[in-house]
């Protein structure tokens, strides 16, 4: 994917699943920095109803503030924490747009040859790790954060949102790190934001049936297993993953989430390495 | 742990809550209470007597039935039924038909 240099200070419009905005920058580089990590939610598009911008002002001393709208997200705060505040932010809104149409789980997902695998899991997990791992030996990436199922549907959709890459992840995934213009390397100090086309241009991946689940569970210095668990017990876990398990159409959710179970296999991976992760997975998933 | 009112001869006839939704899944179910939105699992054994609660069985045609199908003593399995339906009472999961016989 080739991305447009930026000529003006709004950037976008940008959309996932409903979540249509812009971002206003008054910092040429911060803006073009922005607009390059989340290129791969730019929708240009007709039909794009964009819901508000997004605004970053600058101040003294490289502070910078933070608006949706109407509605101040931070304030004097160095630029790691504005793009921070940005993706937070943007994950939550675009999980609201979503929940009402579809299930949201909190899983990383990765597609190959059609066919996706969801990675549930809570936060500090290695979910982003995982799929990071998994797109550097030649899956396509769908998302790091939010796997958005139709009510009704087995297939996820992507949210194409830049990897948040952790600092303790930094190490084993040096080649993510981000190109940072002068006056802006604080971004490739705290949490990474990369758009997967960094590592080539054919790793986005598109909306595809799940044909595998696996929980992962990050601990240090644990050896690596896979564990293949039942289908039930499978649909338990992703219930405990599920944005929103509070809605009134909670049946119609569950339902959709045995389906998704009934035709996927699953496992649990306890992993403490991340080279023998995504080798255990892609030899499961190949079994 | 109380039993079912009209258990005494295993002749009650329980069955899922009008507000539990259960899915069948290679022999084991998911059940989800929608009012603690809970998802539970059961076993393949607890899931042979769940499938059978529909509130016209009684819980000692269901013990009859599975051991028969098992080679198993009936009263020993009926004991693991009343127990098994005591727990998903407990949790919410069942409620009583009417009695068996009225």
């Amino acid at each position: 994917m080739n991305v447009p240099a930026a000529t003006a200070a709004v950037t976008g419009p940008f959309r996932a699943h409903g979540h249509a905005f812009r971002v206003r920058c008054d910092d040429p580089a911060l803006g073009d920095w922005i607009r390059n990590a989340f290129c791969m939610l730019i929708d240009d598009s007709a039909d794009v109803v964009v819901s508000a911008d997004y605004e970053i002002r600058s101040g003294d001393a490289d502070r910078f503030s933070l608006s949706w709208g109407d509605e101040l997200l931070a304030a004097h705060v160095g630029p790691g924490r504005i793009v921070g505040t940005l993706a937070w932010h943007i994950n939550r809104c675009v999980v609201d747009a979503a929940t009402t149409e579809h299930v949201v789980l909190h899983a990383a997902a990765a597609s190959r040859d059609g066919r996706a695998l969801l990675l549930p899991a809570e936060m500090e997990s290695g979910k982003t790790t995982l799929v990071a791992g998994l797109v550097d030996r030649g899956w396509q990436y769908l998302t790091d954060e939010a796997a958005a199922i139709p009510l009704g549907s087995t297939i996820v959709h992507p949210y194409l949102k830049p990897l948040s890459i952790d600092p303790g992840s930094h190490a084993v995934l040096p080649h993510w790190r981000p190109d940072t213009p002068p006056g802006l390397d604080v971004l490739a100090r705290g949490q990474w934001q990369v758009p997967a086309i960094a590592r080539g241009d054919d790793r986005a991946g598109g909306a595809c049936p799940v044909a595998g689940i696996v929980f992962p569970r990050y601990e240090a210095d644990a050896a690596t297993v896979l564990t293949p668990i039942g289908r039930a017990t499978a649909l338990a876990q992703l219930a405990t993953t599920a944005f929103q398990w509070d809605a009134e159409d909670l049946r119609d959710r569950f339902l959709t989430l045995s389906a998704v179970v009934r035709q996927s296999a699953a496992a649990e991976l306890v992993t403490g390495d991340l080279d023998d992760a995504c080798a255990a997975i892609e030899q499961w998933w190949c079994s | 742990m109380m039993g079912w009112p009209s258990d005494a001869e295993g002749a009650a006839t329980p069955q899922p809550r009008h507000d539990v939704t259960w899915v069948e899944l290679d022999g084991e179910v998911a059940i989800l209470d929608e009012r603690t939105r809970e998802v539970y699992v059961l076993n393949t054994s607890a899931a042979a007597v769940w499938m059978q609660l529909d509130g016209d069985r009684t819980l000692h045609s269901i013990a009859r039935s599975l051991a028969d199908r098992a080679g198993r003593d009936e009263t020993e399995i009926l004991t693991d039924v009343r127990g098994l339906a005591d727990e998903l009472r407990s949790r919410g999961l069942l409620t009583e038909s009417r009695p068996h016989g009225t």
